[in-house]
């Protein structure tokens, strides 16, 4: 035993000796061709400026004008971005953008595209490595991470860098630059495209016809029963309606804002709803319906991959939709099995801001500028904008009109995902659009209403024991009992205990301190 | 003296000197990947930021564990830890060895198909089982439900009930790791010198009485060194089985939720590197204290099978 014990110190000393011996040769290997590298230009400058003894005066001229070159030596900057389907032809597309925008900006880029699963964990891996890349893609929602980014220091400010491309800063209007704020700096570059969301409901066109239904007739969520009931009764192989996520929206439909006091409230008190008797009453009804046959009976535990399986069989009749963008439909007959569908809104649009989309700039960095006038052309240049977005031409997607055109589906780069990289409003329009989608688009950005507290954005830091047992809690309990899926009598009372104990009353203390001091400071109290 | 001990140490080195040769691959990638990441520890004290990095991060001192342990579910979730770990451990090691000795009294030919189709899910993962389960579990298309109805049984919907679970989950996790064990005792028992089967034979011993005074005693070493290590990895659940097999459908949690699961879904909003490394530390320590405990209790009892 000994001599076994002290042979295994021996061969952990050697290892460790090995280990230490493998570092140090990699990271020899970095600077020595790091040196090489520096050495290099001004070696081949110093062989130059000799041959150039011998030559005559012009030639010297030239070597001192062409002197700077090197050190300008195109930038690769990296970028990284969410994307729901890995395109085949990555590379090509890569090639024909840095063919485009190395005499622009004399730099290149690599894109990196991360699958939706992946992409916060990938990211948050990359930061915690401290690694270097340029530009990633953030958001409010899933992977995007924005907040909890800005928090712990992983983004770039970009106030100071804006100024030097006036261009991307005059592309993109002062309310959304203003949204992107967290403590007064601009942390995010807002994507362009719809800022102002509506609620409703994307039906079947051919139920509509087939059973005449009166689509004006329903004003608010509750309104769809009719339809949900009529389809159950009439279609046994339909199913009425289907969803991943909460299946509506209980806070529209009772007048209480996202921040969770009530609309209209001069005291902005933030409650808990899940306490309030109207969320009781709201899932009774849920219940009923999903007794009677019109949500899905696996809603409560179906995944999005699910989903989109489902819809794409044509046989769900109806959709929660909480975007309704000006032209969603074209999008949606495709999700919906190639069926019409219409969208009818329960609400008005309302500015929900631009965090739902960004690109920023990663603190590993070593070109930010470079990256701010990659984003400035994604931007404010089609050309670019819509190379990534749609491929290349004729062979990604053929041009069937006046700025519009049909994307080919077996093209190796059909992933559509324009809201990723910058300002829609300058893309193609896809078959099925209407040609003044864009305009519509813009217009309903200017003119939806802009809710009270548009602006305001919690800070989770002073409360985040009690906000992560909350999303633990609300998982457990949120899904199953928005779609009907469990007997809320039973139920509900264990949810409410549960939030109570993981501490909601703090969280909802600490919420209210936060909006008042927004509210003072914004003198609306 | 020293010499001396010097000099026996060199010729040990030099006798096994290809042992250890083939022993280094693998010892250096425990100190690169388990080791060397240790340093990583410190992170459960900090409040981490990106531009900070690793040593300018403010301390933060327990705060990072609070989460956890203020949870209302905590001690739901440390029973279901413990107790899944510690049934996994006793069941996998009672079939396993039962399999192993019947395999012993087995034909070649049939050996080897046993063997193969008993190992095969080991090389599955979670992910893909997980959907082989959704097939027999679903609500309106499940296998298992139409059966049932055909049987005029009541059916269920599994995904939002929490008593089926732990049958579910055991059931999944032996037939997962039944085969691998197996093989693992099998192989202990081919080691056995088969003088003792032979003379066993010679005295007339049933198969039953060999099974039980001979391969059981032979093995004991190696089952006890198996449950040690087992014992480290109680508190440390099976994140894949717990988080897929049930669709992380939040109506199973009372029943299929482990401090992995809980862990995961608590930070998956809230991304935090120092709570979840709190939570690592955590769970290796009590890893630690129980395998240290364990390896105690068998030293006291028999010090030959003790670890170390």
């Amino acid at each position: 035993m000994k001599v076994w014990k002290r042979s295994m110190a021996h061969l952990a000393l050697a290892s460790l000796i090995l280990v230490l011996m493998l570092s140090a040769c990699s990271s020899n290997n970095n600077t020595s061709s790091n040196a090489d590298k520096n050495t290099d230009t001004p070696a081949a400058t110093n062989n130059k400026a000799a041959n150039d003894k011998t030559a005559n005066a012009a030639t010297t001229d030239d070597t001192t004008k062409n002197e700077p070159a090197p050190a300008e030596e195109p930038v690769e900057l990296t970028y990284y971005y969410i994307v729901y389907d890995m395109p085949a032809d990555q590379q090509e597309v890569e090639d024909a953008i840095n063919a485009y925008i190395k005499p622009k900006i004399n730099a290149t880029i690599k894109l990196k595209p991360v699958m939706e699963a992946g992409y916060k964990d990938k990211i948050n891996t990359m930061l915690a490595a401290n690694e270097s890349f340029d530009l990633l893609w953030t958001s409010n929602w899933g992977g995007g991470d924005y907040d909890n980014k800005v928090a712990k220091g992983a983004l770039l400010p970009l106030d100071d860098l804006l100024a030097k491309t006036p261009d991307l800063k005059a592309a993109i209007p002062d309310v959304a630059w203003d949204d992107t704020r967290v403590d007064g700096k601009i942390y995010g570059v807002p994507n362009m495209q719809i800022a102002a969301k509506a609620e409703g409901f994307a039906i079947q066109k051919r139920f509509i016809d087939k059973y005449g239904i009166d689509v004006n007739s329903i004003k608010t969520q509750l309104d769809i029963e009719p339809v949900l009931k009529t389809i159950h009764e009439n279609e046994p192989d339909i199913i009425p309606i289907a969803s991943t996520s909460n299946l509506f929206d209980f806070g529209r439909q009772y007048g209480y804002a996202a921040q969770g006091y009530k609309l209209g409230d001069p005291n902005f008190k933030i409650v808990d709803t899940i306490d309030k008797p109207e969320y009781k009453t709201f899932l009774d009804t849920m219940r009923r319906w999903y007794t009677s046959g019109y949500i899905y009976k696996d809603a409560a535990t179906m995944k999005d991959d699910q989903l989109v399986a489902l819809l794409n069989t044509g046989k769900v009749a109806v959709e929660w939709n909480t975007t309704m963008k000006p032209g969603g439909e074209a999008d949606d007959k495709k999700r919906f099995g190639n069926n019409d569908v219409v969208y009818v809104r329960v609400s008005e649009p309302e500015f929900t801001g631009v965090r739902p989309t960004m690109n920023s700039v990663s603190h590993t960095s070593k070109h930010p500028e470079k990256a701010l006038e990659f984003l400035q052309l994604t931007s404010t240049d089609p050309t670019l904008f819509n190379l990534l977005t749609f491929g290349i031409k004729d062979k990604h997607y053929t041009v069937i009109g006046d700025n519009t055109i049909k994307i080919n589906q077996d093209g190796g780069y059909k992933t559509d995902q324009g809201w990723v990289f910058g300002n829609v409003l300058i893309g193609y329009l896809k078959e099925g659009q209407a040609p003044d989608t864009w305009e519509r688009t813009k217009q309903l950005n200017e003119t939806a209403k802009r809710p009270e507290v548009s602006g305001f954005n919690f800070n989770t830091e002073p409360y985040k024991t009690e906000s992560v047992n909350i999303a633990a809690v609300g998982e457990q309990y949120a899904k199953a009992l928005n779609n009907g899926a469990v007997d809320p009598a039973k139920v509900l009372p264990k949810y409410q205990s549960a939030l109570k104990k993981a501490g909601v009353d703090k969280q909802t203390a600490e919420m209210q301190k936060q909006l008042d001091e927004w509210l003072k400071a914004n003198g609306k109290k | 003296m020293i010499k001396s001990s010097k000099r026996s140490e060199w010729h040990y080195l030099k006798k096994n000197s290809e042992l250890l040769l083939l022993l280094l691959p693998g010892a250096l990638l425990i100190l690169v990947f388990a080791y060397l990441p240790m340093f990583g520890v410190v992170l459960a004290f900090k409040d981490f930021h990106y531009d900070l990095g690793f040593w300018k991060s403010p301390w933060v001192g327990l705060q990072n564990f609070k989460f956890f342990f203020v949870s209302d579910t905590a001690a739901l979730i440390t029973r279901n830890t413990v107790g899944y770990g510690l049934t996994y451990m006793i069941l996998t090691t009672v079939i396993s060895l039962g399999l192993a000795i019947l395999m012993n009294e087995m034909g070649k030919r049939w050996l080897r198909i046993h063997q193969t189709a008993m190992f095969i899910p080991y090389c599955l993962s979670w992910v893909v089982v997980s959907y082989l389960a959704l097939a027999l579990l679903d609500t309106q298309n499940g296998y298992l439900n139409k059966v049932l109805e055909t049987l005029g049984l009541p059916t269920h919907m599994w995904y939002l009930e929490t008593a089926p679970w732990p049958y579910i989950l055991i059931s999944a996790y032996l037939w997962k790791n039944v085969g691998f064990s197996t093989l693992v005792y099998f192989a202990g028992i081919m080691g056995i010198n088969q003088e003792y089967y032979e003379a066993a034979k010679i005295d007339g011993a049933s198969r039953w009485q060999t099974a039980t005074r001979i391969t059981l005693p032979m093995l004991s070493t190696l089952i006890t060194v198996l449950l040690i290590l087992s014992i480290g990895h109680i508190f440390v659940g099976d994140f894949g089985l717990h988080y897929f097999i049930p669709n992380d459908a939040g109506m199973t949690y009372p029943t299929t939720d482990i401090i992995d699961t809980y862990v995961y879904r608590a930070l998956r909003v809230n991304g935090d590197i120092g709570m979840s490394t709190a939570i690592g530390l955590y769970q290796s320590i009590v890893g630690l204290v129980l395998v240290v405990t364990a390896n105690f209790v068998v030293r006291k009892i028999n010090d030959e099978n003790s670890l170390f």
